[in-house]
């Protein structure tokens, strides 16, 4: 989630808005990846 | 007459959005060396990611993870440390705390941690809250303009038990 915050500088807020509650899970899921495993 | 072909459902994993979630972690920080900052900061950071409440107490020397003048520059030490599995009277020789911290803050940079003022921005921006020891404050003689901005506020001890009403509590 912070790569995609700070490469694609999308403030952490607004990916919170568009995927809420639980951003790393659903973002990965929608780009067909699996569960993220590192821990930030 | 024209039929459809049979489609699958698509398959939504659950992300247990419809479930009411009470669960809310409140974490104490007490330390202010830079190996100790971190476990905090990443439980905060976890736990935020997966839709809890967070809040973040920092107390005593945890002050210096929100002191604007001293957040930057935290140092991690050998002295007495054990794990590093280098001769103790190492860790007392002149320069060996600056040596040991540039290291440790190197290799949390190369991992692609950020540093603990970016940290603690994140973990405001995804919806924790920070809050201040009164009297730790108090003792330092520290207010509210030496604090970092998003820290929420000042509060007792009876304000924070009060707030983490059913929340589980970790004490780093």
């Amino acid at each position: 989630m912070r790569r995609v915050s700070t490469l694609a500088s999308i403030p952490i807020k607004q990916l919170f808005t568009l995927f809420p509650s639980k951003p790393a899970k659903k973002m990965a899921y929608i780009a067909g990846l699996p569960k993220p495993h590192g821990c930030v | 007459m024209t039929t459809n072909p049979v489609s699958a459902p698509a398959v939504i994993p659950d992300f247990g959005d419809d479930q009411p979630t009470r669960r809310k972690i409140a974490i104490i920080c007490s330390k202010g060396n830079l190996d100790m900052a971190y476990p905090g900061l990443i439980l905060a950071n976890a736990a935020l990611g997966e839709g809890i409440e967070t809040h973040l107490f920092f107390t005593f020397w945890g002050f210096d993870m929100i002191t604007k003048s001293r957040m930057r520059d935290l140092k991690f030490t050998m002295l007495g440390n054990t794990a590093t599995h280098m001769p103790q009277g190492l860790g007392g020789l002149p320069g060996m705390t600056a040596m040991a911290t540039h290291q440790m803050k190197k290799q949390i940079h190369d991992i692609g941690v950020p540093d603990v003022p970016e940290f603690l921005q994140q973990i405001v921006d995804s919806g924790g809250h920070l809050w201040a020891c009164r009297m730790s404050a108090d003792m330092m003689h520290i207010d509210e303009s030496d604090l970092y901005e998003e820290v929420e506020g000042i509060i007792s001890a009876t304000d924070f038990i009060e707030k983490t009403e059913g929340a589980q509590l970790l004490f780093i």
